[in-house]
Order: structure tokens, then sequence, then C-alpha cells
């Protein structure tokens, strides 16, 4: 395999682009691995290495399979096709012979339909003609009145070109019609014909893909465009502003450390202390390990206008649940407003009560993270909503020890809507990044 | 350039050279034969010849911290330093730890007189009191060892960024003493992680990756590496049990939750062999025997064990 040909340098970067953890140095690794021998003997093998060079987990390496094979090719490569496998070779033998045989068919069919426009036209125009020769023929032989029969042979003969003029456009679009369909036709078993594999796998794995390219492009499009403008673009196309993996780092961050529990941990200054006073080591003195004691409650609007947000809010309490290494995490789920009842699940069928909820959290350590576009996404002014959001705050307040909110609609979109109105009550961010960090910030223990 | 100064070691897991049944290490573990896959081998010998640790994902009783044991007794790098995690195990233990109370307690001894005279430069020499962890004796040996750090998802969020330095730089220093140590060899470092937790991405970009599958079609090959000379009809019996019962777990539950392992499998012949073949062939037939060595939950007795077999 020639490996100085392969775009190796291109897909290292695609990956990149993609959201892998890598630096020059894991490229570096690749080569030398190459150098040593690694990888050399055939595209497994490549694929192999780079996988175990740069994939770190079953999620990398969907996205990985796929730049893969977009960028080094099963067939380019290989000196020698020896190393081909022969069913390989049959493989596409065959795919050729099918190919040939396909496009035969596809020619006879376009030339049997030319013919058979062809003769149509033909016919219709020799039966025109015949028609006509009968008439005048008819007329000239009738013994009525010559008059007449100038009028009616004048009239014919008028008559004739338009006729044949608008059968035209008729045999046109019948011809170019029925050929249309049989394009139509031949698009629709071609890719029935198509493996299984080629039709479904990409789909599966753009999911993963996408999301980092999208934030990418959200971010890009949000720089260069007016401000509203982005805004409407950004929520039909899918809105992904933080990246899995930003998310995590950012939950990295919340964390109330505290000394706690057995204490294990050997206090030197204090033992020294302690011989100072005492004048001989009697013990020494231990104290808790520094623990983190955050508990994450997660409040999620879910359904309404919410629900275009559903993908974001779900990865929002995954990367929770799995990143955060806080004491607990409890998710709950709201629509609108939180009234009387909390609920466990997404569906909103398991509800507990608030007031039940709040008497059970641990009003020192619980901070609050509330997912919710707080009515901007619809816009408008919702008395109502204000005041049981304002009612539901305060009675939050007294059982927490910090909250934030975080709105998936960007900030230039609450105002003059009730999310503009709940602002001044709640420390409100927009879910960007830097939202998200700052949301975060707040929360933390100081 | 390198290859040629320094040759680096091999594995290739070639069954002739796996320990013998009962063989046992210098500390008197016992040694098992272990048959790695193709790619685990490749994964093996890139990550010595990248000097870079190779972190081993997969379900639980897959033979992760298995690999460790195998490679340093292929290689005859017995025994390997294992430095297993706890919640509470910090990054600097594994490098080492400064034994305070014990040069407190010398001091006051020397300060009563109750030390004797012969030992005084010992306690005077702070390096006295310095413990070295599995990773700290790694670096300091002449020869190359085999380290495994057991279940690093086990400890706290800081600790695999804690360990970054030492694992890139090969070389660390001792904070009490002003002690610099560099290692002269890089140490084949082995991490298993058991994913409950994510790592860094920091952490993730300097190791290998290797995803550790159920070794679906090697599991005879196993049965007979570690108990030779079992009845050929007993192997096969019981191996496509276990497989006709993992099966449908996978088909069950899909990515998620227990299924049964390898080393499930391993222990539940054990049980077996111990029967007459002929009773213990009878009873695969019928309702699994000793459902408590695969079975590890009551909705997994429920399920498994009632069901009919088709």
């Amino acid at each position: 395999m020639k490996v100085n040909d392969l775009p190796l340098m291109e897909l290292f970067e695609k990956l990149q682009d993609a959201g892998l953890p890598l630096g020059i140095g894991e490229y570096e690794a690749l080569l030398r691995a190459l150098q040593a021998g690694f990888g050399i003997p055939d595209r497994e093998a490549l694929a192999r290495l780079c996988c175990t060079l740069w994939v770190k987990s079953q999620e990398e390496k969907h996205i990985f399979d796929k730049y893969f094979d977009e960028f080094i090719p099963t067939n380019t490569g290989l000196d020698n096709l020896d190393n081909l496998s022969t069913d390989d070779v049959d493989l596409k033998e065959k795919n050729h012979l099918l190919k040939k045989f396909y496009w035969l068919i596809k020619e006879v069919v376009i030339i049997g339909m030319g013919i058979i426009i062809l003769i149509l036209m033909t016919t219709i125009t020799t039966e025109r003609y015949s028609t006509t020769n009968d008439t005048t023929n008819g007329t000239t032989n009738g013994t009525t009145n010559g008059t007449t029969n100038g009028t009616t042979t004048q009239n014919n003969g008028d008559q004739e070109p338009e006729k044949t003029g608008d059968n035209w456009p008729v045999i046109l679009t019948i011809g170019g019609g029925s050929l249309l369909t049989l394009g139509v036709f031949w698009h629709i078993i071609e890719s029935r014909n198509r493996p299984q594999e080629t039709l479904f796998k990409p789909v599966l794995i753009i999911q993963g893909v996408d999301e980092v390219q999208i934030a990418k492009t959200v971010r890009q499009s949000s720089r260069k465009t007016k401000p509203g403008f982005s805004d409407r673009i950004v929520i039909t196309t899918g809105y992904c502003p933080v990246t899995r993996r930003q998310m995590k780092q950012s939950w990295r961050y919340l964390r109330g450390l505290v000394r706690e529990g057995a204490r294990t941990e050997l206090d030197i200054e204090a033992t020294v202390n302690q011989i100072g006073r005492q004048g001989l080591l009697l013990e020494p003195v231990f104290i808790s390990p520094r623990v983190n004691r955050t508990e994450l409650l997660l409040l999620i609007d879910q359904g309404g206008s919410m629900i275009p947000f559903h993908r974001l809010s779900h990865r929002l309490t995954e990367t929770a649940l799995q990143a955060g290494r806080w004491g607990k995490t409890t998710i709950y789920y709201f629509h609108n407003c939180p009234v009387d009842y909390l609920y466990h699940d997404s569906d909103q069928l398991e509800a507990e009560l608030i007031s039940r909820i709040l008497s059970q959290l641990a009003v020192q350590w619980t901070v609050v993270l509330m997912f919710s576009d707080g009515g901007a996404a619809r816009g408008g002014l919702n008395p109502q909503r204000i005041e049981l959001t304002k009612a539901f705050l305060g009675q939050l307040k007294q059982q927490v020890r910090a909250m934030a909110w975080v709105n998936p609609m960007p900030c230039n979109r609450w105002n003059g809507t009730t999310a503009g109105e709940i602002r001044p009550l709640v420390p409100m961010f927009e879910f960007s990044r830097e939202g998200l960090q700052n949301a975060i910030n707040v929360l933390r223990v100081r | 350039m390198e290859t040629l100064n320094n040759p680096k070691p091999e594995y290739t897991g070639n069954p002739a050279l796996q320990p013998q049944p009962g063989e046992r290490d210098s500390k008197g573990q016992l040694l098992y034969p272990y048959l790695p896959s193709r790619e685990l081998i490749e994964a093996v010998n890139l990550a010595i010849y990248l000097e870079r640790p190779l972190l081993l994902k997969g379900e639980p009783g897959c033979g992760k911290t298995r690999l460790a044991h195998a490679v340093a007794y292929e290689l005859n790098l017995l025994p390997v330093r294992v430095w297993p995690i706890k919640s509470t195990t910090r990054a600097k233990d594994g490098l080492y730890t400064y034994d305070t109370v014990a040069r407190l307690r010398d001091a006051q001894l020397a300060a009563t007189g109750m030390i004797k005279p012969e030992d005084i430069p010992r306690i005077s020499n702070p390096e006295t009191y310095v413990r070295w962890g599995p990773l700290g004796n790694a670096f300091r040996s002449e020869t190359l060892t085999v380290v495994l750090i057991d279940e690093i998802d086990k400890a706290d969020i800081d600790f695999p960024n804690d360990l970054l330095m030492e694992l890139d730089q090969r070389q660390f220093s001792v904070d009490e003493t002003g002690e610099e140590v560099i290692a002269n060899q890089a140490p084949i470092v082995f991490i298993t992680s058991n994913d409950e937790k994510d790592l860094p991405d920091a952490f993730l970009r300097r190791c290998l990756f290797h995803n550790v599958e159920f070794p679906y079609h090697q599991l005879i090959d196993i049965l007979n590496a570690h108990f030779p000379k079992s009845p050929e009809t007993l192997v096969k019996k019981t191996v496509s049990r276990f497989q006709e019962l993992r099966q449908q777990m996978e088909k069950d539950k899909g990515n998620t939750g227990k299924k049964v392992s390898t080393s499930e499998l391993i222990d539940w012949f054990k049980v077996l062999r111990r029967h007459p073949t002929d009773e213990i062939l009878a009873q695969l037939d019928g309702k699994l025997p000793y459902p408590g060595v695969l079975l590890k939950s009551v909705n997994d007795h429920m399920r498994y064990l009632n069901r009919k077999r088709l």
C-alpha cells in the first residue's frame, strides 16, 4: 500500500473537526507506527491502527468509520490486486455486469419509446391527411353548390394546419411525461436494489457528527448575520449551540468541596502543632477528605414551545448524569411553569407534589438549574405565567442554596416576553457555552 | 533508529507460551492462560512501541485485568505492578507516599534518647520515609516493567488529569526530599475502565484505546486452555448452552444491563466438571444447572430460569 498517497492528514483534520480529542502528537504517533510497520499490510490493518490511536469510545468509532470509508476508498492505494480477496473481485465483476445490463435495458427502453412516439405521430398526421383528402374528394365529387364546395375546402385547408399544431404539444407532453415517469420508476428500482447498509448506515452515523458541525455553523452564522435573522434559521435547522463535550466540560466546574466523612487524611500541620502543645507525639491528627457535596436539581420544561429543544434537554440531562461527580442529580419535568406538581418522567405521567420535593432537599447543598424558554419562543406576555413562575421561584429560593436558569432562546428574544419579566427574579442565561458556564458559576459553592 | 538501539519486546499471544495450570507468579498468585484477539495483540504491540498507556474498556468479566498479567508472563516481566484504584485514591499515591507519622515518631524517639546511635544517620535522612507506589517503582526500575492501573473510573474526577504529566514525561519529583525520578525505561501501562464515568478528553488523548469484545468464537478454546483434558462433548455442550443464554440476554437487554461474561463461564465450567460427565450433560438439556454462578439478580432468575427451552 502506498501510504504516502493516502489522505491521512485530511482524515485526521476531519476527525479533529468532528470533535475527537486529537492533537498533532496523535498524528505523529500514527506516522511513527507506520514507519515501524504497523498498519501497513492492508486497509483493515490501517483502519485498526488509526482506530487504536485516535478513537476512544464506541460513539467515536462510528464517526471514525464514516470518515475512514469516505477518505480511504476500498480499492485505491493497493499496489497489488492479489491482496484483494477473490470474493471482492467476484462481487465487483458482478456489479459491473449488472450495471452494463441495466444500461442496455435503459437504452432499449428509451429507443423503444422514441420509436413508439414517432409511429404515433406519423399515424396521426397521415390519418389527418387521409381524412382531409377524403372530405375534399367528397366535396369535389359531390353534385352540390360549387361555392359551398370552395368554402368547405377552404375551411378544411384552414383547419388542417391548426389541428396538427394542436396535436404537437399533446404528443410532446405524453412522450415527455411517460419518459419522466419511466425515469422516476428507474430511480425507485435503483434505490431498492442498493444494498441496505449504504441505505441506512450513513443516516445513523450522521446524527453524532452533525451535532458537532451544526454547533460550529451556528456559532459562525450567529457571528456573521444579523441577530434576529439567524435566530429564525437556527431553530428550524436543529439548535445545538453546545456540544456534548462542552456540556461535560462545563459540568466539571459544578462542585462544592467540603471535608466530610470518615477521617482518613493525615493533617500534618495540625499534628505538628499538637506535638508542640503536648510536648510529644501522642496520636496523629486526621481530617476528612474533601468531597463534592453539591446536589443538582435539574428542572426541565417539556412540551409545547420547548419541543424543538427536546434533544438539547435530553443531552443536558444525559451529560449531567454521566459526567457529574457531585452528590446527587435529580431531574424533574414540567410544562411551561411548575404548578403544584413536578414530574419524574419526560412524558409527565409520574407526578410528585412540589411541596413534598422541596421538603426533602438538602438546603445547604442543593442547587437548581432550570431549562426553559420562559415563553420567549412563542413570544408575548402572559401575566398568569409570570405570577405562577414568580410564586414557584419564591418558594424554591427558601429551600436551595443557589439557582440559575438557562434559556434555549437567544437573549435578544427575551425582551417584551414572559422571559423578560422573569429575568430580574433569577440569573438567566442563554444556552450557549458561555451561558452554561456562567450559570454553573452561579451555582458553585464558594 | 529507535528500534535498532532499543528493541521493543513483541507480544504474540501464542498459546504455546501460556502458563501451565496451577502455575503461580512470585507472589503466589495463580496464573491463567489468556487468548487475545488479533486486534488486541496489535493494540498491545502498538502501545509498547509508542510507549503510551493502553486504555482497555469492555463489559465486566471479559478479561481486561487479566491481559496485563498475560503480557507480563509472555514477555517474562512478572510480577505486574498493580495499582488498584479506589474512590479515595489520589494520583500521588501511585508515585510515592511519604510516611510523615513515622518520621515524627522517630524524631520523638531520638529526642527522648530511645533510639540507637547507629540508627541516627538513617532517620536523619528524609529519603528513608519515602514509600514508592506502583508507578514510582516502575519508573525507578532498571528493567522493563508492566503497570496495571485497575478500574481508573472509580477515582475522583481530577485523578486522571493529575497523572497526565507523569504518564507523558515519565518523571516526577518527591516534594519532601526534592528527589527527581526519571524513568530509564518507559513501563508498559495498562489502564482498565468499566466506563462508569467518563474520563477527561485530555487524558484520553494520550492513551491508546481498545474495546475488549466478548469472545463469542473463542469460548471453546478458552475453556480448553483453562481446563485441558476436559471431555470434548462437555465443553461443547456447556459453551452452546452458555451462548444460548448470552444471546437471549443480548436480545432482551441490548447494550445495557449485565450479561453473562467469560469469567462466569469459567467459574460455571469449574463447577460442572466436578460432576460425572453424563449427569451434567443430561442436566444441561433441562433446567440451567447451578444458576447462581451465572444469574446475579432476582429478575434474571425469573426471566431465564423458568423459560422453557426451545
